[in-house]
């Protein structure tokens, strides 16, 4: 392995660009006293053949889904802890498989479906119905997701999908559109523990990304919401997870996603002084720290 | 300690905890900028996002 090792860190914090959230958890690991460096993540090379890291824990915030999904697993080959797992980190960048890990364990979900082409997925919504909401597999801040109130939208949005290199954007990933009161919730699990929740209010648009504009407030969890965000976290063995909630009509919690490289910044800001994520996060990292040998 | 915007060299003041790979935002042209290095400052242009950035 090479790139930036500057010492036999007990931690690392991977990552290529550093955020607001992750000078956060740098500082409060920093006070912890556990040695820390941040590494980039662009800077690393792996080798198969090599055993042994320079660090007990990697804690992987890194911006793309692609290489954090590599890097855990080079890095969990060579014998290093890392938080999140590359199994969490492969099934939650990519939002067919935590779908079926979802379902799996009995979490309620929309309804959804996936065509493997976009052809198939124009004669599937025939059955699946309108409005529907199209999500690519990888892609986060809800960047390309479409909502397709009827077929002519559809078809259009698929003929762009068609045109994309990617074979991955061949695949075509349907969510039933629920009708929601104008926000989701996002509740963040550290250690299988509902730490905090936040509503995500849209603002002119129907998506509720933060990343788009949307307002974080606070939200109570609730006992209901802590069930179904636990529930999601270790559906996916996300060690720490950023469960997307929706409430439906009827009151039902349905789980949208889980984002294994939670962005908490809307959230603290809402929270204010009552809660520190950051914090809470190092505590749980210094307990895992604990358990390596 | 200020440094020149690589874009267009506006002075920018990264903040006294600035930390290598952090973003910030020249105050002059809105550049998304990357801090590559501490000592002595250095700035760069910020990579534009990709496809598989995010959460």
């Amino acid at each position: 392995m090479t790139g930036s090792i500057a010492g036999p860190a007990g931690v690392a914090l991977l990552a290529s660009r550093i955020r607001a959230d992750d000078k956060r958890i740098l500082a409060a690991l920093e006070r912890r006293r556990i040695p820390v460096e941040h590494v980039d993540t662009r800077r690393l090379t792996f080798s198969a053949q090599a055993v042994g890291a320079p660090w007990r824990l990697v804690l992987n915030r890194e911006i793309s889904a692609t290489r954090a999904r590599y890097a855990a697993h080079c890095l969990e080959h060579a014998g290093v802890l890392v938080v999140n797992s590359a199994a969490a980190t492969d099934v939650c960048a990519d939002k067919w498989l935590t779908t079926l890990a979802l379902r799996r364990e009995g979490v309620p979900t929309p309804r959804t479906s996936l065509a493997l082409t976009p052809e198939a997925a124009l004669r599937e919504l025939d059955s699946f119905g309108y409005p529907a909401v199209l999500k690519p597999l990888t892609s986060s801040w809800g960047r390309r997701v479409s909502l397709l109130r009827e077929p002519d939208a559809a078809r259009a949005v698929l003929e762009h999908c068609a045109a994309l290199p990617s074979p991955q954007a061949q695949l075509i990933y349907l969510q039933e559109y629920v009708e929601k009161p104008g926000r989701d919730i996002r509740v963040v699990v550290i250690g299988g523990r509902p730490v905090a929740a936040s509503y995500r209010v849209a603002v002119d648009d129907w998506r509720c990304n933060v990343a788009l504009g949307a307002l974080s407030l606070p939200c109570p969890v609730t006992p209901e919401l802590a069930k179904v965000a636990m529930a999601a976290a270790g559906a996916v063995r996300s060690d720490i997870a950023g469960v997307d909630v929706i409430e439906d009509g009827d009151g039902e919690l349905l789980v949208l996603e889980v984002n294994h490289n939670v962005e908490f910044s809307g959230m603290q800001q809402a929270h204010g002084d009552r809660i520190d994520l950051a914090e809470e996060l190092a505590d749980h990292l210094l307990t895992r720290y604990g358990e390596q040998p | 300690m200020s440094t020149a915007c690589p874009e267009c060299e506006s002075p920018v003041q990264p903040p006294g905890d600035a930390r290598v790979s952090e973003l910030i935002e020249c105050p002059g042209c809105r550049s998304e900028l990357e801090v590559i290095a501490l000592t002595p400052i250095a700035l760069a242009l910020a990579p534009d996002p990709e496809e598989d950035w995010g959460e």
